[in-house]
This record gives structure tokens, sequence and C-alpha cells, in this order.
């Protein structure tokens, strides 16, 4: 098992050529298949979603892989930026917000634009905790202006 | 449960009998699921998944918080994280995400045989994610008792003793080490191997904050163990929860509690959502095990497909924040 | 485009009269009498009786509040304690007490009464009716939010049995993770709160965008669905964050987590960011439905179209955005850095503009109006004085150099009691009127209600500009004893509450005498002209006899007045 696990990377790398395989079959049993409508809503393909698994495998070997790489700053960005990817497919085909009404899409967007919101302002004010008040910038000045009143 | 359709025998309309002059569809040719203040089918599953959606976000705002609490204190303090982060295994984690990334596809697949009412194969694919969410409840199982085995709880439950010990262990080992590089035909050195009455090389303070467990309290003992745990893999001394090759490089930081609260909140939140999906799930089983499912109503497989794929997504940025940045 | 001119467009497409016409009496059992058991009202799914139910629920613990109130401001009559040696031997102890009853008085208004109160008790009534649907969208959601407060209410209820709570309704940490009172039951209590209020918006938004009818666009709804819709926008977005910010509450107290309390490595300040990114949008809450009910009476009450229907359909919207990027002006003095200070200030600003517009449209609406000086038009009016009065005070509490002073003293209890209380109970307390006969179907007693309300606002007044001035005079918040320079403000204070508690025991007696013998109320009392008032008064279960076709809410041309029946007549039919 030890043994196994300590090449994750290449475990995920097997999982995803085994879906890229699966696609391959599922895609060549359907071809010749019609697609179902169902009476609302929409149906989708077992091809399309086995593509997008082998995609997110893909794409889940791939961060783990740069974590393994040193990138200073930029791993932080990487990883955001494929998790961000692999969300998006997962919302977007998984979930099915490409063929649906925008204002799903709208709702899902609206809620990360407000954590943003305050995760942004959060951190805008604790970045600039100071240990003491006394090297605040904006006292300083204020003593410069009008000399030392209150100090 | 919020946004499902609501199925006209389970209607308890005290009285409603005879009061259908309010301009009701007059009961021919309307699905016996369709609930009577909808006019079409359409419109009450288009209004099952705004209400699923708007339910989503409020999920995606909750974890939010704790996302919050992740950003705001690795921001203020990244050495903890880049200490902290070592206990993580990220091979389970990543193992994890594969199970999860398969269980949502399982999921897909199971709307799309609810659309066609296929009832069996529903019922394969729900069975499916069911057991990758139980195979994703498991290897958090051995994720967490691993972290208790080493008395690495969040908060005030956390062994300060045990890192303290390992930590001496490891500086005895590498002291052990550079003495056998050396050159021994001198007599016995007086190298001091004992411990140092400083705990660690920690360069804060070495006690934790107060108000923390009373193992605080009990820093003046010496290399006695937290609980006669059985010697682990790889050689070190026994008795040591944890194992001192297993200790990150750094420093301990005196505030190290909070990054396993963190990790604990993250994760147990995650992992209580997971469980309730896979309730879900054995409840959409016993539904479709009556056969209700079909092109003209699939409401419920679909709109519980979209809370086990916000699970997915969820921990589709908890797996890179908390296992694989530093 | 002018109003004269959407008109004739809007005149080409709906007819501005309803199509149907209501019958004088009532074919069937109204949706009170249809059935009489207790399993019919406890499991019942028409969105009618589940406000009924929240209304009294609502107005029990606003009695509990107001009691608690009562208490406070009695206490405050004098700098010596008057009451509290009743149940306390120790000055410590007396000063403990009165820091539970202030702070249950907050908790309980806050988070049990205006939070839910015009959403889930008069929206709850009144939005599928606005809507000529039968229901909400999610009617078992809907009952499961009204068990979810219920819930809530008998945390609250525990905790002031086991002991009460001393920390503030705003929970500040570090004292909220050790005092010893019953801190987590509270806790708990708000989270169920939470979701009984998300499952409420999210109820609204699916109801307002899935069961208009056909001819009502987003532009002729009536604009108590704007301002509905904009809050449940609201309610959904922040109530999870106070949700988690409780969570992580209890486990700071149980075990010491360290994100909120410095004693374990957390920071205060960062529990006053996560409180209140909720709080702020939840006064929000409170005030924007309550803006919708004041359009409403407003416009029927002046027989006249709302001024500026679009501005103030916008004016909602922009609100609900707005309160999300204004948390901050809670902690000025917290310690917050000086460039969050000065962006939450500038937004702050901004945030008053909307209801600045609001307010003159009102008043141009009342303009050349034929106003009818009902119980419920006497309400709006007050709104309008006493929002202004309350808007211009945050305006003043937003300048960061004023907070410095103003911050925690009696300045601010009485700008929010002005915003809340004077504005957003009032409006309620409007709203219960002019929907009083539909959901009733009795008419009050019109003279005992201008006494009524003419008591309220003369009581709230008494009490609340007192402590303008003695805030701005240096009196902090949340003292128990004072200096003697402020005894004479805070006897008038008490004075006014009295006052104010007299003419609402007066509205409850009333009310209350309209049920058992009020005269029957006839389907368009007030002659409004949104689809309510297309029904007989009350309803029967199913909303309508016959669905009218979406008019245009505010067109009262085809409207005429019959003495005998006293109701007004839809002139135009077909």
């Amino acid at each position: 098992m030890e043994s196994i696990l300590n090449n994750v990377d290449l475990l995920i790398l097997f999982a995803a050529f085994m879906s890229l395989i699966a696609t391959g079959v599922v895609f060549t049993k359907m071809r010749n298949q019609p697609s179902p409508h169902p009476e609302f809503g929409h149906m989708t393909g077992p091809t399309l979603l086995l593509v997008i698994l082998t995609l997110l495998l893909f794409l889940t070997w791939l961060t783990v892989a740069v974590s393994y790489v040193d990138l200073g700053g930029l791993n932080v960005v990487v990883a955001m930026g494929v998790a961000t990817i692999k969300g998006s497919l997962v919302a977007l085909y998984f979930m099915h917000l490409r063929w649906d009404r925008p204002y799903n899409a709208i709702i899902l967007v609206g809620s990360l634009l407000f954590l943003g919101i305050f995760l942004g302002f959060a951190l805008l004010d604790t970045g600039e905790y100071n240990p003491s008040l006394i090297d605040d910038p904006f006292l300083k000045i204020n003593a410069e202006q009008f000399g030392n009143e209150q100090g | 449960m919020s946004g499902d359709a609501h199925p006209n025998e389970s209607n308890q309309h005290a009285g409603h009998d005879g009061d259908h002059a309010g301009g009701h569809g007059d009961g021919h040719g309307h699905s016996p699921y369709q609930a009577h203040h909808f006019d079409t089918m359409k419109q009450q599953f288009e209004a099952g998944k705004l209400g699923m959606w708007l339910f989503l976000a409020t999920e995606v705002l909750l974890f939010g918080g704790l996302f919050c609490f992740y950003t705001v204190t690795k921001s203020n303090d990244p050495e903890l994280f880049k200490w902290g982060h070592h206990f993580l295994d990220k091979r389970w984690g990543a193992t994890n995400t594969m199970v999860l990334l398969f269980s949502s596809l399982t999921m897909a697949l199971a709307v799309r045989e609810a659309q066609l009412g296929r009832k069996n194969r529903i019922l394969f694919y729900l069975a499916v994610t069911f057991l990758c969410g139980a195979g994703f409840m498991g290897i958090k199982y051995i994720e967490y008792s691993k972290k208790f085995h080493e008395g690495l709880f969040p908060g005030a439950y956390f062994v300060y003793e045990n890192v303290i010990d390992s930590e001496e262990a490891r500086i005895h080992e590498q002291e052990e080490a550079q003495l056998a590089h050396a050159d021994l035909d001198l007599p016995v050195a007086s190298v001091v191997t004992e411990v140092p009455k400083a705990r660690g090389l920690v360069l804060q303070p070495a006690t934790p904050p107060t108000g923390l467990s009373s193992s605080a309290q009990e820093l003046e003992h010496g290399e006695e163990t937290a609980g006669g745990h059985e010697a682990d893999e790889g050689g070190h001394a026994p008795g040591l929860a944890i194992a001192p090759s297993h200790l990150p490089p750094g420093p301990r930081p005196a505030n190290a509690h909070v990054f396993f609260s963190i990790y604990f909140c993250l994760t147990g939140l995650h992992g209580i959502h997971v469980l309730i999906g896979m309730g879900v799930m054995v409840w959409l089983a016993a539904l479709a095990m009556q056969g209700r499912f079909g092109p003209g109503y699939f409401t419920p497989v679909d709109l519980g497909g979209l809370y086990w794929h916000l699970v997915d997504l969820i921990w589709i940025y908890l797996f890179p924040l908390l296992y694989l940045v530093e | 485009m002018s109003q004269p001119e959407m008109d004739a467009q809007s005149d080409s497409q709906a007819p501005t009269a309803p199509t149907v016409a209501v019958p004088v009496e009532a074919i069937g059992p109204s949706y009170l009498t249809i059935t009489k058991t207790f399993t019919s009202w406890a499991l019942t799914l028409d969105h009618k009786r589940i406000g009924v139910m929240y209304l009294i629920g609502v107005l029990i613990m606003f009695l509990i509040g107001g009691v608690f109130a009562l208490l406070v401001r009695t206490e405050l009559f004098s700098p010596l304690a008057l009451i509290t040696p009743l149940f306390a031997d120790t000055i410590e102890a007396q000063a403990d007490m009165y820091n539970k009853w202030f702070t249950t008085h907050g908790a309980i208004m806050v988070f049990l009464v205006i939070i839910p109160g015009v959403p889930a008790a008069l929206g709850n009534f009144v939005l599928p009716l606005l809507l000529g649907a039968k229901d909400v969208a999610f009617p078992k959601l809907n009952l499961g939010s009204f068990y979810l407060w219920v819930t809530g209410a008998g945390f609250f209820l525990y905790v002031l049995f086991t002991g009460g709570l001393d920390t503030g309704w705003t929970f500040y940490t570090p004292y909220s993770a050790e005092s010893g009172t019953a801190v987590i039951p509270a806790l708990m209590g708000v989270f169920i709160l939470g979701f009984s209020s998300i499952f409420t918006g999210l109820n609204f938004i699916v109801t307002i965008h899935k069961m208009r009818p056909p001819g009502m666009t987003w532009f002729k709804m009536p604009l108590f669905l704007w301002a509905t819709y904009a809050t449940a926008v609201m309610q959904v977005l922040a109530t999870p964050v106070i949700g988690i910010t409780v969570l992580l509450l209890i486990l700071e107290r149980t075990l010491g987590i360290g994100i909120f309390d410095p004693r374990n490595g957390g920071d205060p300040v960062l529990f006053q960011h996560f409180f209140w990114f909720y709080s702020h949008p939840a006064v929000y809450i409170m005030i924007v439905p309550p803006m919708g009910i004041v359009s409403e009476l407003i416009a029927v009450h002046s027989h006249k179209r709302i001024f500026g229907y679009t501005y103030i359909a916008f004016s909602s919207v922009a609100i609900a955005i707005f309160s999300f990027l204004v948390w901050g002006h809670h902690m000025f003095t917290s310690g917050q850095s000086t460039t969050m200070n000065i962006i939450f200030s500038g937004i702050t600003f901004s945030v008053g503009l909307p209801s600045a517009i609001k307010i003159f449209n009102w008043i141009a609406t009342m303009y050349k109006g034929a106003i009818s000086l009902n119980t419920a038009m006497l309400y709006g009016i007050s709104f309008i004085f006493l929002f202004t009065i309350g808007g211009l005070t945050g305006l003043f509490l937003a300048v960061l150099s004023i907070d410095t002073h103003l911050h925690d003293t009696y300045f601010v209890v009485a700008h929010f009691h002005y915003v809340m209380m004077g504005s957003g109970l009032i409006a309620f307390i409007g709203g219960l009127h002019h929907w009083w006969p539909k959901m009733t179907g009795k008419m009050f007693s019109e003279y005992w209600g201008r006494i009524a309300c003419g008591l309220v606002f003369v009581g709230f007044n008494l009490t609340f500009i007192p402590q303008f001035v003695m805030g701005s005079l240096g009196m902090p918040r949340r003292y128990y004893t004072y200096a003697d320079k402020f005894e004479g403000y805070h006897q008038l204070s008490t004075l006014g509450s009295y006052v104010m508690a007299a003419g609402f025991f007066l509205t409850a007696y009333y009310l209350i005498q309209s049920l058992v013998s009020g005269k029957k109320a006839p389907a368009n009392p007030w002659g409004g002209n949104s689809l309510e008032w297309h029904t007989t008064s009350p309803p029967p279960l199913l909303n309508f006899y016959e669905v009218p076709d979406a008019t245009d809410p505010y067109d009262f041309e085809n409207l005429e007045y019959d003495p005998v029946t006293e109701n007004y007549e839809t002139t135009k039919v077909g």
C-alpha cells in the first residue's frame, strides 16, 4: 500500500489514462446511437462526462506534480489556477451550468464575488496589523503637523 | 430538503377537496408529481434548480468563513503553515481527490439515468457514488486517527509535549549522528548530550499561550512519554507519539495548535457535508426504488447531484490549500 | 422616458384594471375557517396561515423584548440602582443583571423580531397574493422556516431561564469566549434562526423569479416585491457568515481553537469582521422590506401613482449590494487599519444615497395626492420623518473623526433605534394595519388607531432625542449608572418609553378588539390596485376565486369608493 501511495502522482496519471481509454470505448459505442432528449432540461452524454473526468484527473496530476517543484510564491498561484480550472469544469459540465439559464451561474459567481470581498477586506485590514501604534504612519503625520499634542 | 418538488400525494392540504375553483389545471394531463401551485412541470423543475443553486451559494459563504480563517492566519503567519503542512500526507489527499472526482462522474451519470428512467442503473450509480463517499470518509478516518495518535488535536487539546519530546529525540539523534562521524579516539569528550533546559530550538516563548491544556504546565518532565504507545515505524525511541523523522524541519511555532484548528475545522465541516451527501444518496435510492424517476420527473436526483458536486468543488479548493501549498 | 409616456406604452400591453369581478360576498370558506383543527394549523402548508403564525410569534417576542427594554429604561431613571437590587445584592451582581437585560433586549429584538418581522410575518402572507399565485415556491420549506424560528426562539427562552446572557447582542470576543453565562445556547439559537432566515429568503427569490403571472414583468411588480427580492438576496448571501461565525465561536469556547480569543492565539478584531459582515447587511434586511411597505402605503393612501418607480426599484437593489461593502463602519475604533477605516467611511457615505432617493420619491408621491390620513398612512408618514433623522445621524457616525467621539455612546443607540425601530418597526405596524382587513377580514377602529399612532410617535421621539443629546455629551452605552449631569435626559427618555409602551398596548387592545367585534372588511377598503385587493377579505384557501390578470399596481384611476359597502369598486371590468 505504502509503495503505491509513494508514487501517488503516477497513480493519478494511471487513473487519468484509464479514464481516457474508457472515454474512447464509450465514444465508439455511443457513436451510432441517437441522443435522447428529456421533456425539459438537458441530458449530458456519457462521452462528454468521461472527457471531463479525464481532464480533471490530468489536471489533478499536474497540480500534484507541480507541488513537488519549488516555485516560491508562484506555487500558490499555480495551485489556485489549476483548482479554478477544475472547479469551472465541474460547475459547467457536471453541474450543467453550460446549458442552464444564466441566472444559476450568476448566483454561483456572485457568491464567490462576495466571498472575495469578505476575504479581501479582511486581508487588507490584517495586512496592516501593527504590533504597536507608535509606528503607525498616520499617527506620525499627525504628530508632524500638529506638534506633540497628544504624543 | 430544500427545493424538491412536492408530489401531490404527500401534500396534506386539509380541506383541499372541492376547492378547485381557483383556476387549477383541472386535472387532466399533469404529472402526479406536479405541485398544485405550479403551472407546468418545467416551471417546477426550474424553480427547484434555482432554489438549489441559492442553497449552494449559502454553502459557499459558509465555507467561505473558514477559508477566511485560513487566509488571514496564513497571511499573518506563513511560518505556521510551513511548519504544519508537513504533517499532512499529500498522498492521501490526492487519493481523496481522485475518489471524489470519480464520484462526481458517477453522480452525473446517475442524473442521466434518472432522466432516462432506467431504475437499475440509477441505483447502480447512486451506490457507486455512495461507496466513493464512504471511501473518502475511510481515508479521512485513517488520516484523523494518525493525527489523534500523535496528539495533534485542534486548539486546547493539542498535545505540545508530543511535539516537544519528538523534537528533543531528533536533536538527540542528530548529536549522536555527529558523534558517530567524529573521531572517537579521544577520550570521551564532554559533549553535552543532555536535554537543554530551554525547550527545543523554539525562538518564541517556549510555553504555549495560557488557557491551553494542562500539558502546558507539565513541561518540566524529562523524556516522559505521552501515553505508552508502542514504537512506530522507523527507528525512534519507543514511547514517542510522533516519529522524529516525521517532524517538520523548522522550529515549532508557539501557536502550532492553530494550524490544526484550521485543518480540522475545514476538513471536518467538509466531512460532515460528505456524510450528509451520503445520506442524500440513500434517500434518492429509496425514491428510485419506487420507480418514480423518468423523463418527466427527475428533479430530486438532479438537485442531489448539484449538492454532491458542490462538495466535490469545495474539496477541489481544500486539497491544494491544505496539502499542496507551502 | 417620463412616467406618462411609460404608462401609455404599458397601456397597450396589459389591462390596467382586473378582468374579473371580485365577488361581494365570499363564495366559500376563507383560509381561516376552512379547517379548524390544531394539526391543520400546525402542519399547514398555506402561506397565509404560516404568516399568521409567524405574526403571533413575532408579536409575543416583541412583547418580551419590550419588557426588557422597559426594565432597562426604568433602571436608568436614576444613577442609583432602582430595580436591580430586587434581583441581586452586590453592586457587581446588579451591574451583571443590567448587562443581561440589555443583552436580552437586543438579541431578542434583532434576531427574533425585526429580522424575521416583515419578511416572515407580512411577506409570507402578501407575497403570493401580490403575484396572483396560489402559494410560495416551496411551501414545505416555508413551514420548515417557521419551525426553525420557533426552535431558535426556544433556545433564547432557554437562555432566559438558565441565567441569561451578558455579552451584548454583538457577542464580542474575548469576553464572549470566557463569559460564564449561557452563551452557547444563545449561539445555537442564532445559528438556527439564521437558517430560518436563509430558507425564507431562498423561497422568496424563487417565488418572485418563477411565479410571476403573465404580463407582470419585473418593472410592473409592486415595489414591495422589489424590496422583498433585494432583502432575500442579502439574506441568502450574508446569513451563512453569521452561521459559521457562531460555530467558530462555539468551538473557541469549547476547544480553544485560537481564532478569536487572543489567549489562544486568535484575533478579536477578526471576530468583529466576521460578525459585522453579516450584521451590517442584516440591518438592511431589517429596513428594506419596511421601505417596500412604505412605498405601498404612500401610494395607496395618497391615491396617486408612485413617483419614480424605477428609481425606487433600483435603489432597493443598490442598497442590497452596497450593504456588503460597509461593515467596517462598526469597527472604526476597534483597531482596524486606517486604510480600511477610510475605505469603509467613504463607501458608507454613498450607501445613504439610495435611501435618500426613496424619501424624495415618497414625498413627491404625496404631493398633490388625495391623501387619506388612515392609521396606516400615519405610520407611513411617521416613517418618512423618523427615517430622515435616523439616516442623517448615520451619516454623522460615518465621519471618522466624529465617530471617534460618538462610538459606543448613546448617540449610536439613538441612531439605530431611529432606523430599526422608528422606521423598521413603525413601517411593520403600518403594514400590519394596511393588510389587517385582508388578513383577518375585520376592520379596526381608526379613531383609536390614530391616537395610538400619536402616542407611539410622541413617545418614541421623547425617548430617543434626549439620547442623541446625551450621547454627544459623552454618555456611554451599556452602562448601568452614569454621571449626575445626564439624569434629566435619562428621565425624559424613560418617560418617553412609557408613553410609547402605552401606545403599543393600546394598539394591541384595539386590534384584538377588532377580531372580536370589528366590522366586516370589504375586499378593497383602502383603494389599492395590486392583486391582493382583488380578492375577498380574508382570501379563500387558494387565494383567488378567479385569478386576475396582472395589472398596473399603481394605477388608481378605475377605483371608485362606494360609501355603502365602504369598498373601492373597480369601475372598468373586462
